[in-house]
C-alpha cells in the first residue's frame, strides 16, 4: 500500500495545495486575464476620457483620488463573483464532488482552500488597480497620498465580506451561474437599492456592507452627513456617509459570518 | 476484520424510502458484488460509505470507522469510484492524478511513480497530457478508475465501473478488478452487469427497494435457488429415451434439449459436477463437443429474488 503520511495534520498543506489548483484553474480558463482585461479598460477609459474631452483633472488630489476608487467597488465585485461564484457550486453541479469527496481531506479545508484562490487572485486584481491610481497621483499631481494605504486596507477587507457573501451563496446554490449572478445582482442593485430607499426614510443604512464600502472613498476625501430641506415643502434628502468604526465592523461581519455559514452548510450539503 | 459494515442504514430522499434498514457485513480480502435493479438503492449506499450523503438513520463503517463521524479516517484506505465521474477538464490526467495523490499526503516521488503506473494500467498513457476536457465518456471512466487505485487501497469501493466502455474496457477493467482481488483486496462493485459481478466476485449481495434480499456466495446462492445449469454442446440431438436417462443421473434436476444444445439443472458440488461429466459420456454415451456451466444462473437467482421481492 502506498504510504501516506498523517492526514490529521495535513489540513493546511491540503488548503494550500486545493489553493495552488484554483490559482491554476483562473488562469486556464482565463478569468484572471478577463478581470485584469476589465481592470485595464476601465482604468485607460479613467485616464483617457478627460484628455479626449480637454475636461481638466479636478484641482485636489485627494479629489481625483477618491472619484478614481469609486470604480474600486464595483471592480471588487466583478473579481468577487467571477472567482467565487463558482467556487463550492461548481463541485455538485459539475459532479467533480463525486471525485474530490472521497478522499481523506475535509470539506472545510477544500473551501478555505478555494476561499484563498479567490481572495489571492481579486487582490491582485484590486492591488493593480490601486497601483495605476498611485502612479496616476504622481503623474498628475506629483505626489503620494498616505490615505491611499488606508483605503487599500478597506478595499481588502470589503473584498472579504463580498468574497464571504459569495461562498455563502455559491454553498446554498445548486447552480454556479444562479451563485454567480445572485451575489452580483445582491451587491450591485439590491443591496443599493435598498440601501437608498432606507435613505430617503430618513435613517442611515450602515448595516449594509455596500453602504460600509464607501469607507473606501471616505478615507480618502471625508464628508460628512447631510440634510436638504427646502423651504416651504416637507420634503428632506439625506445624505449618509459610512463611519468608523461601525462600517469596518459591518464589513468584518458579512466576512466572518458569510465565510462560518459556507463552512457549515458545506458539510451538510449532499453530493446525491 | 469487517472491511465495511453497515447497520440498520435507512435513507430517505424526502417521503421516498432510498434504503430500508441495510445491514451488511463485508470482511476483508473479499469481494463481494453488489445486485439489484434501477433505484435499488445501490448508489445510496456507496454515496453513504464515501460521505457523499448521510443516512436518516443508522450506521456504516469502513475499517471500523464511522463513515459519517469519522469520514477522513474511513476513506483513507479507500479507492471509490462514484456513479460517471467528472473531473475538471482545464487538467490532464496527470494533473488530476498529482492533485489527488497530494490531498492524499503521497510522498512526491512514489506519487510520480504511482500515476505513471495507473495510467499505464487503464491504458491512459498515451493522453496522459491531455486535457481532460477533450476526453471521451469511456476515457474518463478509466480515469476514474485510475484515481481509485492510485493510491493503492486495501478497499475498492466500485458503482458500475464498466459504464461506458467498449467491450474491450469492459474486459480490461475486469481483469484490473481481477487483479485486485487476487491481491487480497477488499471489493465492493454495484452493478447490474451480472456477468460482470460473477466474473469477479466470490459472493453477492441483492438489493431491491432498499431492501436486502439475499447475501451469500455466489455458488451457495446458486445451489439454494437452484439455478446451477450446464449447457452441453452435442454432435448430434439426442433421442428422448436419452434424455429420460440423463433426468435420472445423480443430482440433476431438470433436462432441456434442443436440437445438439443440452442444458442440465444440476445440484452438487464441483465433484459431482466431475461424475456428471464422466457418467454422460460413459454410461450414457453422449457425443460432447463442449461442456460448461451455464453463466445465466446468477441471472436466474436474480430474477428469482427480485420477482418475490415484488
Amino acid at each position: 500500500m502506498a504510504k501516506q503520511e498523517s492526514t490529521d495534520t495535513g489540513g493546511i498543506k491540503q488548503i494550500g495545495i486545493v489553493t495552488g489548483y484554483e490559482l491554476l484553474k483562473y488562469l486556464r480558463r482565463r478569468r484572471l486575464y478577463a478581470v485584469l482585461a476589465i481592470t485595464a479598460v476601465v482604468t485607460v477609459l479613467i485616464f483617457a476620457v478627460p484628455l479626449a474631452l480637454h475636461t481638466p483633472f479636478p484641482q485636489e488630489a485627494k479629489q481625483w483620488a477618491a472619484s478614481y476608487l469609486g470604480f474600486a467597488n464595483l471592480l471588487i465585485i466583478i473579481a468577487g463573483a467571477f472567482f467565487a461564484g463558482d467556487a463550492v457550486s461548481s463541485e455538485f453541479e459539475q459532479k467533480t464532488g463525486f471525485i474530490i469527496f472521497p478522499n481523506p481531506v475535509k470539506r472545510t479545508s477544500l473551501v478555505l482552500g478555494k476561499f484563498f484562490a479567490a481572495f489571492l487572485s481579486a487582490l491582485l486584481t484590486v492591488a493593480l488597480y490601486y497601483l495605476i491610481g498611485v502612479i496616476g497621483l504622481l503623474g498628475i499631481y506629483g505626489l503620494v497620498l498616505p490615505e491611499m494605504l488606508t483605503s487599500f486596507g478597506y478595499a481588502i477587507l470589503y473584498l472579504c465580506s463580498v468574497l464571504g457573501l459569495t461562498f455563502l451563496f455559491s454553498t446554498i446554490m445548486k447552480g454556479s451561474m444562479g451563485a454567480t449572478l445572485l451575489a452580483f445582482f445582491t451587491l450591485f442593485m439590491i443591496m443599493p437599492i435598498v440601501s437608498q430607499v432606507i435613505t430617503l426614510t430618513g435613517n442611515e443604512p450602515w448595516y449594509l456592507t455596500t453602504y460600509a464600502s464607501g469607507m473606501i472613498t471616505q478615507s480618502i476625501n471625508p464628508q460628512t452627513d447631510a440634510v436638504m430641506e427646502f423651504p416651504g415643502s416637507p420634503f428632506k434628502i439625506y445624505v449618509f456617509y459610512p463611519k468608523f468604526p461601525i462600517s469596518l465592523l459591518v464589513m468584518l461581519a458579512y466576512f466572518v459570518l458569510g465565510l462560518a455559514l459556507s463552512l457549515a452548510l458545506i458539510n451538510r450539503k449532499e453530493m446525491a | 476484520m469487517e472491511a465495511i459494515a453497515t447497520e440498520g442504514l435507512t435513507k430517505y430522499y424526502g417521503k421516498i424510502l432510498a434504503l430500508d434498514n441495510l445491514n451488511l457485513k463485508i470482511e476483508s480480502g473479499h469481494s463481494v458484488g453488489f445486485l439489484g435493479p434501477n433505484g435499488a438503492g445501490k448508489s445510496t449506499t456507496i454515496k453513504i460509505l464515501c460521505n457523499l450523503i448521510r443516512p436518516t438513520r443508522g450506521k456504516a463503517y469502513i475499517s471500523n470507522h464511522n463513515a459519517i463521524e469519522q469520514s477522513t479516517e474511513a476513506i483513507k484506505n479507500v479507492g471509490a469510484l462514484v456513479e460517471t465521474p467528472e473531473f475538471y477538464s482545464y487538467l490532464t490526467p496527470i494533473e488530476v492524478l498529482s492533485y489527488l495523490g497530494k490531498l492524499r499526503s503521497i510522498p512526491e516521488d512514489e506519487l510520480k511513480q504511482r500515476v505513471t503506473k495507473v495510467l499505464e494500467v487503464v491504458k491512459l498513457a498515451e493522453w496522459d497530457k491531455t486535457r481532460i476536457a477533450k476526453f471521451s465518456r469511456g476515457m474518463k471512466q478509466r480515469l476514474g478508475i485510475a484515481q481509485a487505485i492510485l493510491h493503492d487501497p486495501s478497499i475498492l469501493i466500485l458503482d458500475e465501473p464498466a459504464l461506458g466502455l467498449d467491450p474491450r474496457g469492459m474486459y480490461e477493467i475486469r481483469e484490473i478488478i481481477r487483479a485486485m482481488v487476487k491481491e487480497g483486496k477488499t471489493v465492493f462493485l454495484a452493478s447490474h452487469l451480472l456477468h460482470e459481478v460473477e466474473e469477479t466476485c466470490d459472493s453477492v449481495a441483492l438489493v431491491d427497494k432498499g431492501k436486502l434480499l439475499a447475501y451469500d456466495r455466489i455458488e451457495n446462492l446458486e445451489r439454494v435457488f437452484k439455478a446451477r445449469k450446464i449447457q452441453v454442446e452435442l454432435l448430434t440431438p439426442l433421442d428422448s429415451k436419452l434424455v429420460e436417462k440423463i433426468k435420472e443421473l445423480k443430482n440433476v434436476n431438470a433436462v432441456l434439449a434442443e436440437e445438439k444444445n443440452l442444458t442440465i439443472g444440476f445440484d452438487g458440488t464441483d465433484a459431482e459436477q466431475a461424475e456428471l461429466l464422466t457418467a454422460l459420456v460413459r454410461d450414457i454415451g453422449v457425443q460432447m463437443v463442449s461442456f460448461r456451466p451455464s453463466m445465466k444462473a446468477l441471472e436466474e437467482v436474480y430474477l428469482q429474488l427480485v420477482k418475490e421481492g415484488n
